[in-house]
């Protein structure tokens, strides 16, 4: 069954269409990637399943509920979320606030707790913290818990928005260009990571530029050309398929 | 004043609206290009004000006094740019540390006319005469503010569409990366804006300040209009501002006859300028010529 | 000697005042990253609010609560604007607020008296009888032996510790973490599922009731206002605290007032004794101006930066 399937998807840009007609799904613990040239589409897509843009036209599920039309924080809330290509850390922020603040739910989000009910705030950050710990030290910068965010290398920068998006328990995770502008060791260990995130039972959906790295990992691929999906099938499908050759080769 | 003078209130939006389109422009330029609303444009207004108050007073006459009024407005601009903003953007400050530094240019700009000239009100020396045009009242300085607007929006017209900076200026404020990558003399073209619209903005100081009086407030003044006009006009489009301009003054001047008419006192008048600025950042934050900015930050 | 010193519990009077301003300001733009300039516009509608019912007879407790509703109404009010991912579209809207309410309180003269103002705003345990009559004997004649100006101080400071202590569980708390983000990046708190415009509403309303409580402690201490005690230079004035200060940090921002308010009362004091060869104001607006520029280009962090929190390793 898919966990998210989106149909029909349509966004235009003052008379540019950006999507036309997308149709998707995702199977529940699948890894599925998009791949596609420069300004086909893919990350405007995340940005309209993640609620940032809504829809001109199509629907929105996760696991059979509807979700077309909501807020950005409240599909975020459902569990859809996402990372962006650019890492957009909290710069004046530490590491483990940046980890802190994204849990979702917390009584201390609320003004009248943080007044009145100080003492299951404290316990509650007692127990984010530890679990703040555990997913830090399995992304390998727990030793940066204290620094700003500012302070960190690129690389680095990448682990703590994904180690930060995981905080928040998403059931579905949009990484759009987890590897790009990294090493190529840090994009294996990365996409590692990643593997192991799924057997757990997470559900990716991964955008690269590049198609090489998608190969080992993704389930199935999808492929973007001008806002359509053009192909879909497994990655050495993709490989053999003509239509993809016409869309990269310039068709 | 019973029955609405509609002759004279066509005149009045026509003064007021080219007013407002010598105002604003140079702010919108700069907020196109550079991505932040400078509120010492307001002091720049004053600056070109103050400057023709300067020269008529010692004996020059009110044009060479205007085109002065240009050049040190102009200057100042430039000036700005090269001590406050440039440095700024250089270091890669955010949006709104550019805005909160403009907050104090404007301050010292203002405080230091006014330490110069006194917080009194000031006039020019200049005879104005009045003529009667089809049953309405016009001045001598009312006509220059027309014609004075008209001779500006050709200019830019010409210097937009038909000259190499014109190009450059608009390659630089849809994309600077882009522009730079392309070879344009982006900080030139910049300096560039700022000399132009500090000019214009200067001249409009000048224009306000022979209709009304010389406060060291008269920039601080209007600027609400001002702003209401450029958000109004779409963030950096020139020909939207000039538009926005007229609508802005048409509204005020009818708006002002209906707060007679309910009683309110005319003083309200920049609060009819405020809810339309509140309105056009609800319902239609890109104005009505404006292009997106930032929509997509990737 | 005396003078002195009643000069020296003036100024300190109004250093709580004015932190108390620069603390609201700071919970907004400090924190929040919403860029307030209108902050003048809801000291002013505390101060009228306070003035106008205690002069109808309320107690001052009313008073000062009456400042607080009203300028956190007026806050949710200003907040619609900030629906919006733009921090330019608030600040030029709170800009227009300021201008709004200054017209409302020169042209409205049977609300607000116009460019007169109001004279003779009561002051609490100055006089009266029955339980305030009781309260003076032993708090102003008792604690203060009579000293009603050491008393108004005790009084302000106690309400700058007040606020001091709400805003520092506000910053240690995961509300005050929130903050920080939207303040970082609005769109990634977004899209983490916080309610970023509840926060940025939420926000408004204290930063604003706040702000009417520094406006009410201002009307009763000097118990005659005016417009023209609601210049746009207040608004600015708080900027340059907090940013001298250190935006975010709330002993710099305290900081930032105190050194704000010596500066501006001892040019007044200066004046008084020496020709000056400036005009005191102009001189204060410019070197204001000066070191906010200055700071923000070359310490934006202020003299004492915000700190994040620490953990340790168990």
């Amino acid at each position: 069954m898919s966990l998210l399937r989106v149909e029909g998807l349509k966004k235009s840009f003052g008379g540019v269409r950006a999507l036309e007609d997308v149709t998707m799904e995702i199977p529940e613990g699948g890894i599925v990637g998009l791949i596609g040239p420069n300004g086909s589409g893919k990350s405007t897509l995340v940005n309209v399943i993640t609620g940032i843009f809504p829809p001109d036209g199509g629907r929105m599920f996760l696991a059979e509920q509807e979700f077309t039309g909501e807020g950005a924080h409240r599909i975020a809330n459902m569990g859809v979320m996402r990372t962006f290509q650019v890492p957009r850390v909290f710069k004046e922020m530490s590491v483990m606030e940046n980890m802190l603040v994204s849990k979702g739910d917390q009584t201390g989000e609320d003004l009248f707790n943080t007044f009145f009910r100080w003492g299951r705030v404290r316990e509650e950050e007692r127990e984010n913290i530890a679990r703040a710990r555990d997913i830090l030290e399995f992304l390998e910068i727990w030793h940066m818990k204290n620094e700003l965010a500012s302070s960190l290398s690129g690389g680095q920068q990448k682990l703590l928005a994904l180690a930060r998006v995981l905080m928040a328990g998403p059931r579905v995770l949009l990484l759009d260009e987890p590897v790009a502008g990294v090493n190529p060791k840090l994009a294996r260990k990365i996409f590692g990571k990643i593997q192991e995130l799924r057997e757990g039972g997470m559900t990716f959906l991964i955008i690269e530029h590049d198609v090489d790295i998608l190969m080992d990992f993704c389930d199935e691929i999808y492929v973007m050309d001008r806002g359509r999906i053009v192909f879909k099938g497994e990655p050495r499908e993709v490989l053999e398929s003509k239509e993809v050759m016409e869309v990269y080769m310039g068709g | 004043m019973s029955v609405i003078d509609l002759p004279q209130l066509l005149v009045n939006i026509l003064i007021t609206g080219s007013l407002y389109a010598l105002l604003a422009a140079g702010l919108t330029m700069v907020y196109r290009i550079l991505r932040f609303p400078n509120f010492a444009h307001a002091e720049l207004i004053t600056t070109g004000a103050y400057t023709a108050l300067f020269f008529t007073g010692r004996g020059l006459g009110f044009l060479p006094s205007a085109a002065l009024a240009f050049l040190v407005a102009g200057l100042a601009g430039v000036l700005m740019d090269v001590g406050v903003f440039r440095p700024l953007r250089r270091k890669g400050a955010a949006v709104i540390s550019m805005m909160v530094a403009s907050i104090g240019v404007g301050f010292v700009l203002r405080h230091i006319i006014q330490e110069a000239f006194g917080a009194t009100i000031s006039n020019y020396d200049i005879p104005v005469r009045g003529y009667d045009v089809l049953g309405a009242r016009i001045t001598s300085i009312q006509v220059a503010i027309v014609v004075g607007a008209v001779v500006f929006i050709v200019i830019l017209h010409l210097t937009l569409t038909r000259t190499r900076l014109g190009k450059a200026m608009r390659a630089t404020s849809d994309n600077p990366s882009l522009a730079m990558a392309s070879g344009i003399p982006i900080d030139r073209v910049i300096l560039g804006v700022w000399f132009f619209g500090g000019g214009v903005a200067g001249v409009a100081g000048v224009l306000r300040g022979a209709d009304t009086r010389l406060v060291p407030t008269l920039g601080w003044e209007v600027l609400l209009f001002i702003f209401a006009v450029v958000l109004l006009g779409g963030i950096g489009s020139i020909y939207g501002t000039i538009i926005a301009a007229y609508v802005i003054s048409l509204v005020e001047n009818v708006g002002v006859v209906f707060l007679i008419q309910l009683g309110l006192s005319a003083s309200y008048r920049p609060a009819i300028a405020f809810f339309v600025l509140i309105l056009v950042l609800l319902f239609k934050p890109q104005g009505i010529m404006g292009i997106r900015l930032g929509g997509e930050r990737e | 000697m005396s003078s002195l010193l009643s000069y020296l519990w003036d100024t300190l009077v109004y250093v709580n005042i004015f932190a108390i301003l620069a603390l609201s300001l700071n919970i907004e733009a400090g924190q929040t990253r919403l860029l307030n300039f209108g902050k003048v516009a809801f000291f002013a509608i505390g101060a009228y609010t306070t003035a106008l019912l205690t002069m109808a007879g309320a107690p001052f407790i009313v008073g000062v609560a009456g400042a607080m509703v009203l300028a956190g109404v007026m806050g949710a009010l200003l907040s619609i604007p900030a629906l919006k991912l733009r921090e330019d579209f608030l600040a030029i809207a709170s800009i227009a607020f300021g201008e709004i309410i200054r017209l409302i309180l020169l042209n409205e003269r049977w609300l607000t008296n116009g460019p007169i103002g109001l004279r003779g705003i009561p002051q609490p345990l100055r006089s009266g009888e029955g339980l305030s009559g009781t309260l003076r004997t032993y708090v102003v004649d008792g604690v203060f032996g009579g000293n009603y100006e050491v008393f108004f101080l005790a009084l302000t400071l106690a309400a700058l510790a007040g606020v001091y202590l709400v805003m520092l569980r506000v910053a240690r708390s995961p509300y005050g973490r929130v903050l920080k983000a939207i303040r970082e990046d609005e769109l990634v708190a977004l899209t983490l599922g916080k309610d970023t415009f509840r926060f940025k509403s939420e926000v408004l309303v204290m930063g604003s009731a706040v702000a009417g409580l520094a406006g009410a402690l201002f009307a009763h201490y000097i118990t005659f206002i005016a417009p023209v005690n609601f210049m746009p230079t207040v608004t600015f004035a708080v900027w340059t605290m907090m940013v001298m200060g250190g935006m975010g940090n709330l002993n710099g921002v305290v900081l930032g007032a105190a050194l704000v308010q010596l500066f501006e009362r001892s040019t007044r004091f200066i004046k008084d004794f020496v020709e000056l060869p400036v005009d005191p104001v102009n001189f204060r607006m410019v070197v204001l101006g000066l070191l906010l520029i200055f700071f923000i280009m070359h310490r934006p962090w202020g003299i004492i930066p915000e700190r994040p929190m620490e953990v340790g390793d168990e």
